[in-house]
């Protein structure tokens, strides 16, 4: 689970092998499947399921919903007679509730309800008896009033068929419900993960705490003011250094990854404080004088200045937020450059905190 | 694609009625010549013995019993006007109908591929695309011979770049569709995935060239036949008529031209209101299945 | 078709109301019913009173200006109100200028400082829309919006399309901007949960009718109409033991049920249920709802 851009689709896409991986392993059923063929791995799909976000766009306009739950079972050469396809049809839509199955098994995508094309996008998964489904978002894009029932039926076929889902959700409500196990992205990497009801009692990442408490609570005797980190997730291409959460992060420590950039977002934030912002550009001139690279933030001066403007520097940095303060090295002169060097980070593992895996500089 | 039709009275629906209306009646025409021409289409039909006419051979003005006059060869002009929508229409649906069944498979495929196949197929298509369309089919007729398969043949050449391109940009945008991505986490082998799950969606955007193309073939014929390089007489062609009957125009005998010509605008016009009124109409619904 | 059908509401200055309601509910209807962008060929019959003019009979430039100056508009996916090829300073300029005659740099300054008020710096005025990130656009539409101060903000979905941290923080700007502004607020929205941090009062729509009005914690505290209930309890939250839903799905708008439109969808549905429209009744002070059997859920 995870906002948008943190990677959980591509996540659940390349253990499908749906997209490739450029490293790592992934395994199946204990067979390594990282680089397997196409050919070889089709018959592995099988067992390998995917639900879509969007069950309007997962099902192909041209075909009926009968024909489209019945595919799987031609590609794979399990069935061949098309009443034998069709009877298999018709029992799965029966198992998950689309019924009149009969009536809806030659209706189109468009004469169904989202609900009701969710469900179709089950029972075409379900038919082929899998073991593990990658459920990507599979009720976002439904109503409230449905969602549940979707949810419940996916709850029953995991009893019934002890399926093994992979949930993919940026809802922390739903997942709390669903899942037995959950693991926190952020930006590409896992930064928290372990038993789902550990984490929601106790969350450790900051990240996690500051997801749990943006969720809006149905309940306005509960209003309270939030503490929420600042802030969007960063471009994905070029992640922050160290721990990819610190620039946003409310419990930030000087070691967790700052660098150059980090001052030039200080300097820009600033700006946005009217009195501040005006004293900035008084003192400093434009910001696109500066320049970020890795851990450290220059610019060019002229030698007149050079003293004046690197005392003020050095003022603004003790007006920082002190982890940002204390994890600059030294703020230098380098002939008529003036550099702001940041500390080198600490390096970053996932580590074991109370039955679970946090990858936190804190613990 | 007719139900939709049915649905909507727009000015789009009105113009493909029209469209597809027109395209009916030179079907009929063409399939019924036979019973309805009062003469044959070949070989003098005039009453006349002494040509009313010296500078024109046996060219007589309309009538009652020639609608639209006789030509040069005293041939009865409503009769030639109605064998050669069979000519026309012959042309023009194994030239289109070809260009499509080579253009929509090589398109597809190329489009599902990719890479550097699709790259070589798409640098062939457009050298061809990028020559003129009548000196392309002027060449492929004077290599192949004369006929109406042939002429159908060379206008085929011209037209598959058209269908190719449109199929494969097509394809391009499908093949990023969920479901087919669907399709692919099933199992689906690519010879499937094309054939069942993107052929169709594909499929639904060529009516509209399908029309525009039609239109564009029959000029494009009719331009052979005019320079003499596509149906030889005496067979009963519109383009080929003009071309013989320009030379009376001067003399006064306007309704040789005229009858050919004004065949040749009506279906033209139809076949283009066909295909800008389903452009209208499926584009629309195109866009309402995506959102 | 009656995307809405006999919709009657008030909205006092200062105040917060949610439009709550499931896809095709008509929400979204409305806000644009109420600044008149709704695709042509619509017809719309009714009064809207705002600050004691009725907008119907005001001639078209007067509505104009009101649109935008003093009833302002937010959306959910800002792109869309955003022109592609302009920089955000252009949008600024241009939106003061059409409502106010002032000069360039009056015009900059108080775009500067609507920008600083959401947090955007005003270093990046000169950039153009798709240059950043989705809660910063949404930020600048609502910094466009507040601009010439409205004292109606209708917001159609504005976080739906953000993730939660954002969304979380778009709406505690909302709830800053109400406060110090003293502006109303027409929220629009099919998250419960946004709607019972956020507003004051509450009206649930159903199949384009609204069938209950209420404060917010009357409606989720003691809901009266029986969708209510069952969509309150549908909801998935931190807390969710058991998982309910409403069968059924909410009908086709053209041809709606008879009576109470929620009738077959509802558990407690009487035979009269589907002949007789319930009327808006009162049921306690400041809590109406639609449902002929209202008494038996007080």
């Amino acid at each position: 689970m995870g906002e948008s851009g943190c990677g959980k689709t591509t996540t659940g896409r390349a253990v499908l092998r749906l997209v490739d991986s450029t490293s790592g392993s992934i395994k199946f059923e204990g067979m390594n499947i990282t680089t397997l063929k196409e050919e070889r791995l089709r018959p592995l799909r099988t067992r390998m399921q995917i639900i879509f976000q969007d069950p309007h766009a997962s099902l192909n306009p041209a075909m009926s919903i009968g024909r489209a739950i019945g595919h799987p079972l031609k590609i794979h050469g399990l069935a061949w007679q098309e009443e034998d396809v069709k009877s298999q049809v018709l029992t799965a839509m029966r198992e998950v509730g689309l019924t009149p199955e009969e009536q809806l098994y030659d209706k189109y995508p468009s004469d169904l309800s989202g609900g009701q094309k969710q469900r179709a996008v089950i029972a075409r998964a379900m038919i082929l008896k899998p073991k593990l489904i990658v459920a990507d978002e599979p009720v976002a894009m439904l109503d409230m009033s449905i969602r549940a029932k979707v949810l419940e039926l996916m709850l029953d076929l995991k009893k019934k068929y002890n399926l093994t889902y992979l949930f993919i959700t940026h809802d922390l409500a739903t997942a709390k419900f669903l899942c037995d196990r959950i693991a926190i992205m952020y930006l590409g990497r896992i930064v928290e993960t372990g038993p789902a009801k550990l984490i929601y009692n106790d969350p450790k990442h900051p990240y996690t705490k500051a997801l749990l408490q943006a969720i809006p609570i149905p309940d306005p005797r509960r209003r309270a003011r939030k503490v929420l980190p600042k802030g969007e997730v960063p471009d994905a291409v070029n992640p922050p250094m160290g721990c990819r959460f610190h620039p946003r992060c409310p419990a930030v420590l000087p070691t967790c990854g700052w660098e150059g950039r980090d001052f030039l977002d200080y300097l820009e934030e600033r700006r946005t404080d009217l009195e501040k912002g005006k004293v900035d550009e008084a003192n400093l001139g434009p910001l696109d004088l500066w320049k970020a690279k890795g851990l450290v933030a220059e610019r060019q001066c002229r030698p007149e200045n050079i003293a004046i403007i690197t005392e003020y520097v050095r003022s603004i940095l003790n007006d920082a937020p002190s982890p940002l303060s204390k994890a600059v090295e030294r703020v230098k002169n380098v002939e008529n450059r003036l550099v702001v060097q940041f500390r080198n980070p600490d390096p970053l593992a996932p580590k074991a905190v109370e039955g679970r895996l946090v990858e936190c500089l804190l613990y | 694609m007719l139900p939709m039709l049915e649905k909507r009275r727009t000015l789009a629906g009105v113009m493909s009625w029209i469209g597809l209306g027109i395209l009916v009646a030179f079907i009929l025409i063409a399939v019924l010549a036979p019973i309805i021409a009062p003469y044959p289409a070949v070989g003098p039909n005039s009453q006349f013995l002494t040509p009313p006419n010296p500078l024109c051979g046996a060219c007589a003005p309309p009538s009652f019993s020639h609608w639209m006059g006789t030509d040069n060869l005293g041939q009865d002009v409503f009769s030639r006007v109605l064998w050669g929508a069979q000519t026309s229409l012959e042309v023009m649906a194994i030239g289109v109908i070809l260009a499509l069944a080579v253009g929509f498979p090589v398109g597809l495929y190329s489009g599902y591929v990719g890479g550097s196949i699709d790259k070589a197929i798409l640098l062939v298509m457009d050298s061809v695309y990028a020559f003129p369309g009548l000196l392309l089919a002027a060449l492929v007729a004077a290599m192949l011979g004369k006929g109406p398969f042939n002429i159908g043949i060379a206008i085929t050449v011209i037209y598959i770049p058209l269908y190719y391109r449109v199929t494969r940009n097509q394809t391009l945008s499908v093949r990023e569709e969920t479901y087919v991505e669907a399709a692919r986490s099933l199992g689906a082998k690519p010879w499937t995935i094309m054939w069942v799950y993107i052929a169709y969606n594909v499929l639904i955007t060529i009516p509209v060239i399908f029309a525009l193309s039609a239109a564009d073939a029959i000029l494009t014929a009719a331009g052979l036949s005019y320079l003499g390089l596509g149906i030889q007489l005496p067979t009963p062609d519109w383009g080929l008529d003009l071309s013989v009957a320009q030379q009376f125009l001067t003399d006064g005998a306007w309704w040789t031209s005229f009858f050919p010509g004004l065949m040749i605008i009506i279906l033209t016009v139809g076949l283009s209101f066909l295909g800008e009124g389903l452009n209208d109409l499926i584009n629309p619904l195109l866009k309402k299945g995506r959102a | 078709m009656h995307a809405l059908d006999n919709i009657s509401l008030d909205v006092t200055s200062g105040e917060s109301i949610g439009i709550v309601g499931e896809t095709g509910s008509g929400k979204s209807t409305l806000g644009k019913a109420i600044l008149e962008i709704l695709p042509p060929r619509t017809e719309v019959k009714g009064r809207l009173v705002f600050r004691g003019r009725e907008l119907g009979q005001l001639d078209n430039a007067r509505i104009r200006h009101i649109r935008g100056e003093e009833i302002a508009l937010i959306f959910q996916d800002p792109m869309t109100r955003l022109n592609p090829l302009m920089t955000i300073e252009d949008h600024f300029v241009e939106t003061i200028k059409a409502h106010q005659r002032v000069s360039r740099q009056e015009a900059l300054a108080r775009a500067e400082a609507a920008l600083a008020s959401m947090r955007v710096p005003e270093s990046r005025i000169s950039n153009y829309p798709h240059e950043f990130s989705g809660g910063m656009r949404q930020r600048i539409m609502i910094a466009l919006a507040l601009v010439l101060n409205p004292s109606l903000l209708v917001a159609d979905e504005p976080t739906t399309s953000l993730d939660v941290i954002v969304e979380a923080q778009i709406l505690e700007i909302l709830e800053d901007l109400k406060r110090t502004y003293k502006m109303s607020l027409l929220l629009i929205t099919h998250n419960l949960g946004i709607v019972a941090e956020v507003c004051d009062r509450v009206a649930v729509f159903y199949a384009g009718k609204i069938v209950e009005v209420g404060t917010v914690d009357d409606i989720f505290t003691r809901p009266i109409h029986p969708y209510t209930r069952l969509l309150l309890q549908s909801i998935i939250h931190l807390d969710t033991k058991e998982l309910h839903s409403i069968d059924g799905a909410p009908p086709d708008l053209v041809s709606p049920p008879t009576g109470c439109r929620f009738h077959p969808r509802c558990p407690y549905a009487q035979a009269v249920c589907r002949e007789k429209i319930p009327p808006l009744d009162q049921f306690r002070q400041d809590q109406l709802a639609a449902c002929l059997f209202g008494k038996d859920f007080l």
